[in-house]
């Protein structure tokens, strides 16, 4: 078998370089879809019986199909409603509506145990709903999820990559351009690999840090 | 005098620095109930996990009726897994959890071990169970779940369990310690019946009511060590030493 | 913009084929991952650090690197190394790799899940230690791997549509075959989706309808608190 280290060594700095996109639209897609969480999670708590079951139906259906067909959903779907997107928008809308939802189910199953004592004391303060949800119930819940979170950070990574079926330039289409000039598919699929599975390696690590801070400052 | 059931002869064990057991010497008679007392941690659960050589001790050996148990007669060598797995079932164990199997009945829970490790068939087994659940009382919940016994029921299983395999010793680890206090009469004199069948027991216990009541000898160890022992009514009257009489005083004067 | 229905009544046999293919895989997969998934399962709990290592790389490995990367490695690997495999068989063994990796995660939690006593009980009447797992553990472990499993079925029919990439023929492949006949992508990918949704709620219907039927102890009705009715986001149909 011939293995050639040397090439995927050179490309891993190309290659990587290429994988901080990857990096970049999963972290703002998560907090793009955190942002879009909490809005569903107090259209949720408004308990309008039609609202939920529509907020229902399209969780259902996102968590029912593959990312994937999202994403050619957006690709192929956004400029045939006349909207002029770039593959790299619409790829990008897909993943941040696709994390959206499953922030949204990790926001709902945080607030289901969540210590109801806190609560209680609110609302034996009479305190108005609005504060109850902004200062007691939110701050509580996003401490809650932030390490499924993360994770979630690294699922929408590790999502990014099925961007290159859409042309977005990232660390696996980069890998497949090097790979068709110097036929070394082998060594740079595992150059992205291993860049791809390094930025997961180091979110994961920042997240335990993070935890930990929280953990200190909580005493 | 026949051979003890159980002995230990200079058991240790030891957790990371932690001491637990240090040179424990113990022999229990056939048909005779042994109290073991002391502080938490004291090393009392240790000591019964080592006899069932639950916990591999360090240092010393067991004898189960005569013969070593865990490891060689010199105890230099340990056991086969296999050579301990068939001897372990002669010694009883009572967990201070039951740690009774909550997928079962009752019956099966007393039916399991005579099944998967005495290969009895299923049948045969099931009326010893029953037999052994008629004894205590039982028969009539015997087809129930754990869940849906009370604790002092489920202890009597959990008795039924360990006796199925015919021990020659039972050891308890806190028997009254989740039973309401109106029962704990009724596990002495379950107890006190057994011991007439000729089983040794070791019961380690916090309650030096119940120990009083139900044993015939107590051993009060400290910090892994034997501290005091001799018979349990005199023992109790006049303690030797001052440790066990300020343990003495520090449980009953409440 | 409009919506040519004949699209997908015209081109359903495929569609069809891809949903059979597509089931097929994970049927495959999902069984002979959980079967592989046992003995890793429990080289993460052995007491043997190297054991513990390589279960822990590999688990690692398809939790930090994206699964079409896997599959691109894999299927790129397996030529130089002079074994040549039909893309199906390929793509049904690496999905079968991915789910052991999860799979050996969710035995290696149901095992915890069992108190440490069930498993001495067992000991002290004269179980070995591998009779105890497999007479009194095992059984416990039941009740708490059926939920994920089902899951990790649904999230394998819906990785499967990686698969296309390679060629593979399910679901997501016929749909880009119906595609470059068409130039339809937009009714094309609604079809397939419906599909997988479809499939996917009819599979997670099943899965709690038994549960329900499973579980035999029923809980008592909770009590509501004020507290509840804040942290309780599902909307009353019936007041």
């Amino acid at each position: 078998m011939d293995f050639d280290s040397v090439a995927m060594i050179l490309a891993l700095p190309v290659v990587g370089q290429a994988a901080l996109v990857n990096l970049w639209i999963a972290v703002v897609a998560t907090a793009i879809a955190l942002v879009i969480a909490t809005a569903i999670t107090i259209l949720r708590a408004l308990r309008v019986a039609p609202l939920t079951a529509a907020i229902d139906i399209v969780v259902s259906a996102v968590r029912g199909t593959p990312i994937l067909i999202q994403i050619f959903l957006f690709y192929y779907g956004l400029p045939s409603l006349g909207l002029d997107i770039s593959p790299l928008v619409a790829g990008f809308c897909a993943v941040a509506f696709n994390s959206s939802m499953f922030v949204s189910e990790l926001m709902r199953g945080g607030i289901t145990g969540m210590d109801r004592g806190p609560v209680e004391a609110a609302v034996a303060l009479a305190l108005p709903r609005r504060i109850i949800w902004l200062k007691v119930i939110l701050p509580q819940l996003y401490l809650r999820i932030l390490p499924a979170l993360i994770g979630e950070v690294t699922m929408v990574v590790k999502a990014t990559v099925l961007l290159s079926s859409i042309t977005v330039v990232e660390a696996l289409r980069t890998a497949q351009q090097i790979a068709s000039s110097n036929f070394r598919f082998l060594e740079m699929m595992l150059a992205a690999g291993i860049a791809l599975a390094a930025i997961n390696l180091a979110i994961a690590a920042t997240g335990t840090l993070i935890e930990r801070r929280i953990a200190a400052m909580r005493g | 005098m026949t051979d003890p059931v159980i002995s230990a002869r200079s058991l240790g064990k030891r957790f990371g620095a932690f001491m637990a057991l240090d040179a424990i010497d113990l022999d229990v008679a056939s048909g005779e109930i042994v109290a073991l007392i002391g502080p938490s941690g004291c090393g009392k659960s240790t000591l019964l996990r080592c006899l069932a050589q639950l916990e591999v001790p360090d240092l010393g050996i067991v004898l189960l009726e005569g013969k070593p148990f865990g490891t060689t007669a010199d105890g230099t060598r340990r056991q086969s897994p296999r050579t301990i797995d068939a001897i372990r079932p002669r010694i009883g164990f009572v967990f201070q959890s039951l740690n009774l199997w909550p997928h079962m009945s009752a019956l099966d829970n007393v039916a399991k071990a005579l099944i998967s490790v005495r290969r009895m068939p299923a049948a045969a087994a099931l009326q010893r169970a029953q037999s052994l659940v008629e004894q205590f009382g039982m028969a009539q919940k015997a087809s129930r779940r754990p869940a849906d016994l009370s604790g002092g029921e489920r202890q009597r299983i959990a008795i039924c369990r360990a006796l199925a395999m015919e021990p020659a010793a039972l050891l308890f680890d806190e028997p009254t310690s989740a039973l309401d206090p109106e029962l704990v009469l009724g596990v002495r004199d379950v107890l006190r019946q057994l011991a007439g069948t000729g089983i040794g027991m070791v019961i380690a216990t916090h309650d030096l009511g119940f120990a009083k009541a139900a044993s015939d000898r107590l051993i009060f160890l400290e910090k892994g060590r034997v501290v005091e022992t001799g018979a349990t009514q005199t023992t109790l009257a006049a303690p030797n030493t001052e440790r066990l009489q300020s343990f003495i005083q520090s449980v009953t004067h409440i | 913009m409009g919506f040519d229905v004949s699209i997908i009544t015209d081109n359903w046999p495929l569609f069809v084929q891809g949903v059979v293919t597509t089931l097929l895989i994970t049927a495959i997969a999902l069984p002979l991952g959980f079967l592989i998934a046992i003995p890793v399962a429990f080289m993460k709990l052995s007491r043997f650090a190297i054991l513990r290592a390589v279960a822990a790389f590999y688990i690692e490995l398809f939790r930090n690197a994206p699964f079409l990367i896997v599959l691109y490695v894999i299927f790129y690997a397996l030529p130089t190394l002079q074994v040549r495999l039909p893309p199906l068989v390929v793509g049904t063994g690496v999905l079968c790799l991915y789910a052991t990796s999860y799979l050996a995660e969710i035995i290696r939690g149901a095992y915890l899940a069992v108190p440490r006593g069930q498993l001495e009980a067992a000991r002290a009447v004269g179980m070995s230690h591998f009779q105890g797992i497999r007479e009194i553990v095992a059984p416990q472990m039941v009740g708490f791997l059926i939920p994920p499993s089902t899951n990790m079925g649904i999230i394998l029919i819906k990785e499967t549509s990686v698969l296309a990439l390679i060629s593979v023929g399910e679901l997501t492949y016929q749909g880009m075959v119906v595609q470059a006949a068409t130039f339809a992508p937009f009714e094309v990918f609604v079809a397939v989706g419906g599909l997988y949704w479809l499939v996917c709620s009819v599979l997670s219907f099943a899965a709690a309808t038994a549960e329900r039927r499973s579980a035999h102890a029923i809980d008592g009705p909770r009590r509501q608190s004020v507290a509840d009715s804040f942290l309780s986001l599902d909307a009353r149909w019936r007041k």
